[in-house]
Order: C-alpha cells, then sequence, then structure tokens
C-alpha cells in the first residue's frame, strides 16, 4: 500500500513552512524472506513485510530527519510538529512531477508468487549438487534472501518517483576436511541480481555451489601465508573488493565534502596508474547493487571515479553535494527508511585492461595469487585499509605453487593504487553486501585480474 | 511504550489466530525508539529521531511450527498466508510454549533531552578536542540515545515484557602534521539528565580522543616479526565481543566454533577468567529476560582458563538436552532467534595491573590502540585472527614513537594462553546486541607484519 500522492504533498508543505529550505519524503513497502540452511536442514528462516516512512529536511548544511513505522497521517503530522517546530513560515516548493526510473529489474516472478516450499527445493538441491561432487565436503551451507521493495520518492524540488527494486541471493559456504592436513577450509560464492526468485531456475546457482565446494578442496593441506612485502595478482571478480575499499569509499561525498577523505581536493590530479579506469555504475540492468533511481530520486547513471589514474568525479547524495557546490550523482542509498540517505556505491569495477594473466604471473618471482577476497574495510581518512583473502596461492618463480591459509593485506589507497602495474582483459563482476553509515547495501564489485607490484601481507610465517 | 497486552487490536488479532486454526501462539513485539544529535563545526550537523515496531508471530500450523513477522496487524491475510507457507519447513523444532506468569520487568523509561543544552554541551566536547593543537578537524561529535521495550505475548494474553537502552557520547577526532594524519575514537556512556555530568564526560573523551590521535601522528612501518604485546582496553573488548559465538551451543553443536569439541579443557591462561553478568555495572545491557522469555544469569565462561560455560537459546538447548541459559537473543526485532548475551566481562582471576606496570614489563613491545577488519580477518570457526593494526613502540616501559601500517595474526585460543597481566582499566564496547568489557591486557608475543 503506497501513501497518496495529495498526503506526500501536504508533508512537503509542512517542510517548507517549518522554514525548511529542502524536503524530502521516503516511503517503503518490503516484503522479505530470508533462509538459512546448512546441509539440508533448516536452521532460520524470517519471512515478512514492513513499511515505513523518512522525512528529512535541510536548513542550509543542517539536516534534520525524522522516521516511524506508523506512517498514518496523525501520526506524520505529530512527529514533525513535535520535532521540527510548529510550521507557519510561508514558502512555496516546486510543484511534482513524475521521473520515470531506470529499468533495471529483471522480474518475470514476484517473490510472494513463488511459495517457500519450491525455494527451499532449489536450495537444497543446489547445496546437494556442491556437497555430492568431492566426499572431503563436510558441510554445505546456504542462505537465501529475496527482497520486493516499493519506495516513493518526493522532495520540494518537484521530484516524485516510485520504483520497485526486486532482488535475489543465495550465497553458499563450502567446508572441505581431510584428515591428513587437518583444519578445515571453507571457501564462499555469493551471487545475486536484480531479478525475482526465477533465479533460483537458472541452473547456474549449482554451479555456484560446485564452485565454492571446489575452491575449498583446493584449500585443503593450505600452508601459513608469509608475511612482509611482496607483488600481489588478484584475480578477476571480487577481488574488485580492493577497488571498492581502497579508494571506492573514500571517493564518497560523506568522507570528502568535508576534507577528511585522502582525495579530497584532487579531482583532475593523477592517484592512480594510468591502467586503472575505475567507474561505479548503478543503472546496470539486472545487476545486484543497480536501482533504478536512487534514494533520493535522482536517476543512477554511471559515473567514470577514475579515468586513466586521473581523478574525474565523487559519488555524491544532495547534502554533500551542497555542501561541495557540486551536483549529486544518483549515487544516494540507504538500507530502509530508518537511514538517512548518503552517497554509498552501487556496482563499482575496475575497466578491462589488455594485459595477459600469464604474462602477470611470469613476472613475479614470489608472491600471491589471490583467486578471492573475503571481505575488507578501510578508514577514508587515513585511507588505511585492509583485506582478508580467501582462496590464495603463492606464486614461486612464475608457477602458483601451494595453497596459502587466509592472508591479510594492507595498504593505504594513495600507496597501492599507483603500483597497479597491470589489468588483464578478462572481466567479472560479483555480488556482495557493503556496510556503511546508511546500513548495509546490497553492491556489485567487479574487476579483470591485477597486478599490485608490491603490498604488506600479514599471514602467520616469517 | 505502553502495555501493549491491553491492545484491543493485539487482543483481536490472537483471537483470530486461534479462529483461523493457529495453536500455541506466541507474538513477540518489538518498540524502539532512537535520537541523535551531532554538531560539526560548531553547527548541528544532524538530528535523527525515529520509532519502529515489529511484530515477530509464531504458531503451530496442523502440527508444525510456523512463524512471520509484520510491522501491521491490519493485513491479516497475508500474515496468514506467510505463517502457513513455513509450516513445515523446519526439522523438529519446538512449538512455543505458553507463558506461566505474566511479569513487567520494564526499567527504563524514555526521557527527553533538552536539544539546545545537549547541543552546547557537544560544541563545548568539540571545541575541547579542537584545542588540541595538532587536532585539524572533528569528523564525528554527537549523542545517541535508544531504548527498544520487547514485549512475548502468548494465546492466553499472558505476557512476559522487559526494555533496554542507553544513552552515549562519541567523538572521532583527526589530528595533522607536517603531512602526517592520524585518527583517534572514543565513546562512552553519558548521564544526559546530568548536564554537568554529561559535559564534563563528552569535554574528558574528547581531550583523550585529541591525546591519543597526536600519539598516532608521525607513525613508521615496522619490522615484521614476533613482538610482546600490550592489547589496550578497548582493543581486547573488541576481540572479546568478537569471539563471543565461539560459546554458542549452535555453533559448537554444528562444529562451527574454535571451541568445539574443548569443553572442560584449558584453552586460556588460568588468570583470565570470562562471565557473563547481566547486572554488573561495568556493561551496559540491563535485560531480565532473553527473546524467548527466558531469564538471564549470571555464567561462567571461562574459569582459570578452562572452557566451563555454553550460551544456550532453546533450540539449541533442546538439541544439547539441556535447559536453555537465557541466551535466545534476536540478532534483529525481524528475525527468527539466534544466540547472544548481556554483558560479557573479562576478569583476572588473581592480581590486576596497572597500565604503566604492564608498560614496563614490556621492553621492546608494541602497545596496540586499534584494530580494524576484525569482521573479516577473525574467524569464530577456527579462532584465527590476521588484522591491521596500529599503535606505539614500547621504550624503557614508556609508550614510545607510533607505528602503524601492520597486521598482528594469531589465534584467539593462543591469545588466551599468552596472556600475562590482566588489567585494572575495563571498558565496554558493545558487539551486535551483546556488550563486552575488558581491561588492557599484556600477552606475551604475537606475530606482527610490516
Amino acid at each position: 500500500m503506497m501513501l497518496a500522492e495529495s498526503y506526500i504533498e501536504k508533508i512537503l508543505d509542512y517542510a517548507v513552512s517549518c522554514g525548511a529550505d529542502y524536503g524530502e519524503v521516503f516511503f517503503e513497502d518490503t516484503e522479505r524472506t530470508k533462509l538459512t540452511l546448512m546441509d539440508s536442514q533448516v536452521l532460520r528462516c524470517a519471512c515478512g513485510r514492513e513499511s515505513g516512512i523518512g522525512i528529512r529536511v535541510f536548513r542550509g548544511l543542517e539536516s534534520e530527519y525524522l522516521y516511524s513505522a506508523d506512517a498514518n497521517e496523525k501520526r506524520v503530522f505529530g512527529l514533525m510538529k513535535e520535532r521540527l517546530g510548529k510550521g507557519g513560515v510561508f514558502d512555496k516548493r516546486t510543484p511534482l512531477s513524475r521521473i520515470v526510473p531506470n529499468c533495471i529489474t529483471m522480474r518475470e516472478t514476484a517473490p510472494r508468487d513463488m511459495g517457500l516450499k519450491r525455494k527451499l527445493d532449489y536450495l537444497k538441491a543446489a547445496a546437494a549438487a556442491g556437497k555430492s561432487g568431492d566426499s572431503r565436503i563436510v558441510q554445505g551451507r546456504a542462505c537465501y534472501v529475496d527482497e520486493d521493495q516499493r519506495v516513493q520518492i518526493a522532495n520540494t524540488e518537484g521530484v516524485y518517483a516510485r520504483d520497485r527494486r526486486t532482488r535475489c541471493r543465495i550465497r553458499f559456504m563450502m567446508a572441505a576436511e581431510d584428515e591428513r592436513f587437518g583444519g578445515r577450509q571453507i571457501c564462499y560464492e555469493g551471487p545475486g541480481a536484480m531479478m525475482g526468485p526465477e533465479y533460483l531456475e537458472s541452473g547456474r546457482i549449482e554451479e555456484r555451489a560446485r564452485r565454492a565446494a571446489r575452491s575449498a578442496v583446493n584449500m585443503l593441506g593450505a600452508r601459513p601465508c608469509p608475511v612482509g612485502r611482496m607483488p600481489v595478482i588478484i584475480a578477476e571478480g571480487f577481488g574488485g573488493l580492493f577497488f571498492h575499499e581502497a579508494c571506492g569509499h573514500s571517493l564518497e561525498g560523506s568522507s570528502v565534502a568535508n576534507g577528511c577523505s585522502e582525495f579530497a581536493g584532487k579531482a583532475g590530479e593523477q592517484i592512480a596508474s594510468d591502467k586503472v579506469t575505475l567507474v561505479d555504475d548503478g543503472s546496470i540492468a539486472g545487476e545486484w547493487g543497480s536501482l533504478g533511481i536512487d534514494d533520493e530520486g535522482v536517476l543512477t547513471r554511471k559515473n567514470v571515479l577514475i579515468e586513466k589514474g586521473i581523478l574525474k568525479g565523487y559519488m555524491l547524495d544532495r547534502l554533500n553535494a551542497r555542501r561541495m557546490g557540486l551536483e549529486p550523482t544518483g549515487s544516494s542509498r540507504r538500507e530502509n527508511y530508518r537511514f538517512a540517505p548518503v552517497s554509498r556505491m552501487t556496482n563499482t569495477y575496475i575497466a578491462p585492461g589488455t594485459d595477459r594473466v600469464q604474462d602477470m604471473l611470469d613476472s613475479v618471482e614470489k608472491g600471491l595469487f589471490v583467486m578471492d577476497i573475503n571481505a575488507g574495510s578501510v578508514d577514508p581518512v587515513t585511507g588505511e585499509f585492509n583485506f582478508n583473502t580467501g582462496e590464495t596461492y603463492l606464486i614461486e618463480k612464475g608457477r602458483i605453487t601451494v595453497p596459502l591459509t587466509s592472508a591479510t593485506l594492507i595498504g593505504t589507497g594513495s600507496e597501492i593504487l599507483p603500483k597497479v602495474d597491470m589489468v588483464s582483459d578478462h572481466f567479472a563482476l560479483e555480488q556482495g553486501y557493503c556496510y556503511a553509515g546508511s546500513g548495509q547495501l546490497p553492491i556489485g564489485v567487479g574487476q579483470p585480474a591485477v597486478r599490485i607490484t608490491e603490498m604488506t601481507v600479514g599471514g602467520k610465517e616469517l | 511504550m505502553t502495555d501493549v497486552w491491553k491492545d484491543p487490536e493485539i487482543i483481536d488479532f490472537v483471537r483470530w489466530l486461534k479462529v483461523q486454526g493457529f495453536r500455541n501462539v506466541r507474538l513477540f513485539i518489538s518498540s524502539r525508539q532512537s535520537l541523535l544529535l551531532s554538531v560539526q563545526c560548531q553547527r548541528l550537523k544532524s538530528y535523527e529521531y525515529g520509532n519502529t515496531g515489529i511484530y515477530f508471530v509464531e504458531a503451530s500450523w496442523e502440527g508444525s511450527y510456523c512463524c512471520a513477522y509484520t510491522d501491521s496487524l491490519k493485513d491479516r491475510e497475508d500474515i496468514r498466508r506467510k505463517l502457513t507457507g513455513t509450516a513445515g519447513i523446519f526439522d523438529g523444532r519446538d512449538l512455543p510454549e505458553d507463558i506461566i506468569e505474566s511479569r513487567d520487568y520494564r526499567g527504563q523509561r524514555w526521557r527527553e533531552i533538552d536539544r539546545e543544552k545537549t547541543l552546547h554541551i557537544l560544541k563545548c566536547a568539540e571545541a575541547a578536542a579542537l584545542s588540541s593543537k595538532t587536532v585539524d578537524f572533528v569528523e564525528v561529535c554527537e549523542y545517541r540515545q535508544y531504548e527498544e521495550t520487547v514485549t512475548l505475548i502468548d494465546g492466553n494474553m499472558n505476557y512476559l515484557t522487559d526494555d533496554d537502552g542507553d544513552l552515549s557520547f562519541t567523538v572521532r577526532v583527526i589530528a595533522k602534521e607536517g603531512g602526517s594524519v592520524a585518527a583517534s575514537t572514543k565513546l562512552g556512556i553519558v548521564k544526559a539528565q546530568d548536564q554537568d555530568a554529561f559535559l564534563k564526560t563528552a569535554c574528558s573523551l574528547a581531550e583523550r580522543a585529541a591525546e591519543y590521535a597526536g600519539y598516532a601522528l608521525h607513525a613508521e612501518r615496522i619490522p615484521s616479526g614476533t613482538y610482546p604485546i600490550v592489547l589496550e582496553n578497548c582493543v581486547m573488548a573488541e576481540l572479546t565481543g568478537h569471539y563471543l559465538p565461539v560459546f554458542y551451543g549452535e555453533n559448537l553443536t554444528h562444529h562451527t566454533s574454535a571451541l568445539a569439541g574443548k569443553k572442560g579443557e584449558q584453552v586460556g591462561c588460568r588468570l583470565l577468567r570470562l562471565i557473563e553478568d547481566p547486572f554488573s555495572v561495568m556493561g551496559t545491557r540491563r535485560r531480565r529476560i532473553d527473546d524467548e522469555g527466558m531469564p538471564v544469569s549470571e555464567k561462567v565462561l571461562l574459569e582459570k582458563g578452562v572452557f566451563k560455560g555454553i550460551l544456550y537459546n532453546k533450540k539449541s538447548a533442546a538439541q544439547a538436552g539441556v535447559k536453555s541459559t537465557g541466551n535466545g537473543f534476536k540478532p534483529d526485532a525481524a528475525a527468527d532467534s539466534g544466540t547472544s548475551a548481556t554483558n560479557v566481562i573479562l576478569l583476572s582471576e588473581g592480581e590486576t595491573f596497572s597500565r604503566r606496570e604492564m608498560l614496563e614489563a614490556c621492553e621492546g613491545g608494541i602497545y596496540i590502540t586499534q584494530i580494524e577488519g576484525m569482521f573479516a580477518g577473525a574467524d569464530t570457526e577456527s579462532g584465527d585472527f590476521s588484522l591491521l593494526a596500529c599503535g606505539n613502540r614500547i621504550v624503557d616501559g614508556r609508550v614510545s614513537s607510533a607505528v602503524n601500517q601492520f597486521t598482528i595474526s594469531g589465534n584467539i585460543c593462543g591469545l588466551w594462553r599468552d596472556i600475562e597481566m590482566i588489567g585494572d582499566d575495563p571498558v565496554y564496547r558493545l558487539s551486535g546486541s551483546a556488550c563486552a568489557v575488558s581491561p588492557t591486557v599484556k600477552v606475551k608475543s604475537l606475530m606482527v607484519s610490516g
């Protein structure tokens, strides 16, 4: 059930009457299913629906945000009167006009139209397929989520938009054990899309469970990762999280607008090697991290952040764009109505280059080959980032030799970006979540394989 | 929050569920309000206020457990569809039990702050941080307040209700000098109704953050190797909170805990004691029942370094053939019940030491003041960790030059075993819904990669 447009206009009128120079309404109605499976047993399940309203006003650079699960008029106006003031200031706002979001959802089936038991059957089949290939796979876990979010966004600058975001994702965790080696190895795969639950029927899901299982088996007998500084090759796909952390967060408006980011004020400067072109694109059809329109009612688009090593632009929400005297970039996001929106990444990737992976390997005397990154984080002020790697191998004299237990890669964005000296031609985009100021958000990360000439590697062996 | 068990809409909803054929009905109702006030450059940066409510419905349908969540009881057909859709997918899940005796454990009462006075205090705290000559910017200077009430209601309208909440202040300052940049964050519980005490606490935390950021300037790299380590209280509290899942019954049963199969074994040094104490004033949690209606209680997790206690919710307890320990907490109101704790406190079984005494005993070591990367770099299944760290060298028993851009790595059991001294300066850090409390500890050694 969405809000009447006349009701939204009334809220915006009230915001203006309180002396706000910008007012915004966000309403959502979201259905979600979460399932967690261990082997064939359901560990957890949560199916439900929630809705709520968020109202934000700006007075210059000051922001006030109110939210409520109850969007009832009496409740909402009571909240505004109590928290924003009694109104009475006469001012006008721009009349609302409809904006049509980019068409990016590939939905064929609404999540509620596929029964839970059918979803569970697909999930069990995929997890079983992952386990069946090798007797050393001792445990298979699968986490499924689908979400059908209907939103309304309107503001005093005349924006009125409705959007429907349907997403689906599965995360497989396969554990392998072999008594000859001791220790359990766990590897992950997390495919997702801006699609309905028909994504489960695509047949690709089982292959991803098998891939997680193969990686876990490959990691059996892994040696402790050596410590020190060495060349690192990060394979295509989720390795793109490297750039998400190493420079993506530092290019978000919330880091840049206050001048604290290590890349603040450096637009037009060479901040990376000329092999690096970094893009954030929330308008890719069917992609997990996409949006038809951002959470402030700005159409999503392809934002080139770094082009051939030169910093071209930032990802900006309305407030931080206002702070910087620039325009918003369609990058404003929030987990749900409980959060005020801020600039966040969508699908962030490095454009393909021309180098060959074999040439990268040949160039390394001793270093790491990182097939997958589990997760990472960054402090945008100091630029210090860290990643924990998943499937990782030692490179010795140009050859991949032994698997290594998970290493930690650290550095700062400004130190590492110029050290990206090879970028391959084979590209892949993967799916995950980002946890930051406005909550947990679906993101895409991608890259071709890249070589970094030297990084600090944290491990357990001197 | 009002007495929801008297709400006619809820009474009617429970009655309707029974008419529809649902049995063993149980409602979990979470109601939360929260407030944020922050300043930057001596003016309001943001003000946020909101309230949310979620109903988590559990019942049996044709003898099978079922559940669903909603924020409104109006669309009953949708709730019915979701409940019947989940019936039968769980293997052997116990059905919700009736509440024997209604009880009201609520103690918190939301008190509205004076916005202007609170803004004034935040501005004073920001100014206190900026008075340090190396502080360039105060990135965060904010006051947060929240209160959550949870109520459980059964099919006979018997109820249990409890609440929790806190009032906290956080400051993060950026120091700059000669091209070097460093940041430091400090946080603490405040008494917002006592303006003088609030002002004193906020300014003190801001000054300490400024001092720590100053200490972290001009940090150098450190050669890789094995170093004696002093882990500052906030660092050890973060580690303690992150590794709580190693004590969860469900993880031990599924062999996804670093302590699986080690009950009764010596997993830490003899000095080490780890307890859950819901009543401790050192922690911030104030719950008297868990989200499944079981009473919380004090329990020993590690005694003289021996693994003694396991934290169970109803489901994991049933699987292990024991009773719930009152640790059935939801990761969020709309989620199925999981496991968590109230206040978990690391203590010494013997003597405690001042930070100075620990530094003096740690010649040639590193004093770790900050760690990053816990989410991915600290694994509760294996116990292994490899984390980005920064801090200071320890020279002549004192904190000396800053060091950064290195990792510390090891295993949580190895770290517990290598604890040599436990401090007298406990602080808290939140970890999900739990609160972990730890003093500074001295550790024999950790692997450092620089």
